[in-house]
């Protein structure tokens, strides 16, 4: 097929011929779709990144001015007005910010533990091992999987105020110990990507069924335990509903009622924070503390991220 | 140990077989324990606590009879709080589906370093959720605050409350979602596009295919798996708004404060500490969330239980 090979043409000089003729050199796109395209990406990048540039600068400045309507809405203020706004935020309490931050610290890290540490033994067992009953834990998965998980917190409000744990940490921290998605992905991941033949050569070797998944099991599911540990790790640094429902006592909050708390501050509710000097900027810097930990891992995790959320489509 | 070995030469075959506990069930307990406290425990719960009163601080179960059914059904916000939300699903989940499938053909039309920045740059906003997000957008949806305060002027807006309010919460809670939650979605199916083979593509091309031939054409149909599991996931999630309605609510008086059913069903337990209406309400929305879920795996034959071990 020789005529299938046509000579590449000399750069054409009429500029209308590069809006409307397909350009390679643009996969195929010609002018007027690749400026479609850069122009519609660009303003959904204004929509996603201008709100979280607002919130950064907000700190640098003065309430008032930020009303004002001469003043740009990104005029950047002295960054010493960080300060100002933080000490302004540690008026409230004994610092009650730090103790929000170091409580969602251990109530995150103790969710993450606890889910893993039982999620991953749980579909490891359901990908590789045979017992009766196997079908009826998947089904009772799917199932879980589904039930609105909000439409549960108030039942279990009610359990956990039978055995007097309203109030208590562990009311926050014990619920995040079954994730059934958690269960779904791992089982779907090691039955996906474990080798029956290293398993069966285990066995030969003389392992029992603890030591396999201890050895063979827990080092192959680096990745699903990765994925798995971000997917709690953001379900349980953001969590809001459960605490709000269990906790009640400002010592205990965790970072997501801290921020409610500081924006309800100026909104007329009678709250414990009402006369404090918490104003705009005050409350994004609050809003900061509770965003800037997770952007940082979103960053560096983007590919766990990813691969968590698509984990559950990859089964073929 | 000694007495384990006593019984095992008196009947070697017999007791050794009876001991031995498939230790599958092992790795299972725990699992099998934290479901009954934390999932059908609670579901079981609240079945329970829809037909017992609460005279004496203590439920006592079967007193009510039908009482808390006809209570909470008679709600007058119950039935506007599943409005709400089903005008806030008509609203999210096409504007959702439509732009996230756009922006990732559109990313994945010419993948370069450009692409990839603003694919990040859409990614982030997923560490805004809950609280945050709700101030974040109480400020950007404020016409005084904005950052596009020239665009909110622009409109005619001058007060947060011409913008949020219940009348525009479907609009306004459909804008935070597709913030907080599209860049990871997009991230998702822009790697399945990226899985697309290059001879495929080149195939087409060859054809005559042109980029949004090749988009809608090619490289759609192979994304489809991926949009029933958004589908599910954005259904589950939208159904159970809590947070945000709740903080527009009570940190800016825009929105009502039983604008959803959880708010409807935790105004009950803690309002008004009528704890069997409100898991009337909560009975109800598990309904419709496993009516709508089966009805979603259903039509895409998503999940089978029967595992084909990859070789």
């Amino acid at each position: 097929m020789q005529t299938a090979i046509k000579p590449i043409k000399p750069p054409v000089v009429n500029p209308l011929r590069y809006i409307i003729s397909r350009n390679p050199r643009w996969n195929g796109m010609n002018g007027v779709e690749m400026v479609g395209r850069l122009v519609i990406l660009l303003l959904f990048g204004a929509f996603f990144v201008m709100p979280l540039v607002w919130l950064a600068i907000a700190p640098t400045r003065v309430w008032r001015d930020m009303y004002d309507l001469n003043q740009s809405p990104l005029s950047i203020g002295p960054l010493s007005n960080y300060i100002v706004a933080w000490n302004n935020i540690a008026m409230f309490g004994q610092s009650l910010m730090v103790t929000w931050t170091i409580n969602s610290i251990w109530y995150t890290l103790s969710s993450v533990f606890l889910s893993i540490a039982i999620s991953i033994p749980t579909g490891y067992v359901l990908a590789v091992m045979k017992f009766r009953g196997r079908q009826l834990v998947m089904w009772l998965t799917l199932i879980t999987m589904i039930l609105p998980g909000s439409a549960m917190v108030l039942p279990l409000f009610l359990e956990m105020n039978l055995v007097r744990l309203v109030n208590n940490p562990w009311s926050v921290i014990l619920p995040s110990a079954f994730a059934p998605f958690g269960v779904w992905l791992s089982y779907v991941y090691y039955s996906v990507t474990l080798p029956k033949d290293l398993l069966a050569a285990g066995k030969v070797d003389g392992c029992n069924e603890w030591q396999l998944f201890w050895n063979i099991g827990m080092p192959l599911g680096r990745t699903i335990i990765a994925t798995l540990a971000f997917l709690t790790f953001n379900g349980a640094w953001n969590n809001y509903f459960l605490p709000f429902v269990m906790l009640n006592q400002k010592e205990t909050f965790n970072l997501p009622l801290g921020i409610a708390a500081l924006m309800n501050a100026t909104a007329g509710s009678p709250t414990f924070l009402r006369e404090l000097p918490i104003n705009e900027p005050e409350k994004a810097l609050g809003g900061l503390f509770m965003i800037v930990p997770v952007m940082i891992i979103f960053l560096f995790a983007q590919k766990y991220v990813v691969r968590g959320l698509a984990a559950g489509a990859v089964k073929e | 140990m000694a007495v384990q070995t006593s019984a095992m030469v008196n009947a070697p075959i017999r007791s050794a077989k009876r001991l031995r506990v498939n230790p599958a069930y092992l790795f299972l307990l725990p699992y099998l324990v934290a479901m009954l406290l934390f999932s059908l425990g609670p579901a079981i719960y609240a079945l329970l606590l829809m037909f017992a009163t609460f005279k004496v601080g203590r439920p006592q179960f079967f007193e009510a009879g039908f009482t808390n059914i006809v209570t909470a059904l008679k709600d007058p916000y119950l039935l506007p709080a599943f409005e709400n939300v089903l005008r806030f699903l008509v609203v999210s989940v096409p504007f959702g589906l439509v732009f996230v499938i756009l922006l990732a053909l559109l990313l994945h039309a010419r993948p370069n370093r450009f692409s990839l920045l603003m694919r990040t740059i859409y990614f982030l906003p997923g560490a805004v959720t809950g609280p945050a997000l709700v101030m974040l957008f109480l400020f950007t949806f404020n016409p005084d605050l904005s950052v596009f305060r020239a665009l909110l002027h622009f409109m005619g807006y001058t007060d947060l409350k011409q913008v949020v309010n219940n009348d525009t919460a479907p609009v306004v809670f459909t804008l935070m979602g597709f913030f907080g939650g599209a860049g990871g979605w997009i991230a998702v199916f822009f790697g399945a596009l990226q899985g697309i083979s290059e001879e495929l593509i080149e195939a087409a091309i060859m054809d005559g295919c042109n980029p949004i031939q090749l988009a809608w054409l090619i490289k759609r149909p192979l994304i489809t798996r991926y949009v029933a599991f958004m589908l599910i996931n954005v259904l589950a999630g939208n159904v159970q708004l809590f947070a945000e309605p709740q903080l527009m609510s009570s940190a800016s008086a825009t929105i009502s404060n039983e604008w959803s059913p959880n708010l409807v069903s935790y105004t009950w337990a803690f309002g008004i500490g009528n704890f069997g209406a409100s898991a009337v309400v909560s009975v109800l929305m598990m309904l419709i969330g496993i009516v709508c879920a089966y009805a979603v795996i259903r039509a895409t034959n998503f999940y089978s239980t029967e595992q084909t071990n990859a070789e």
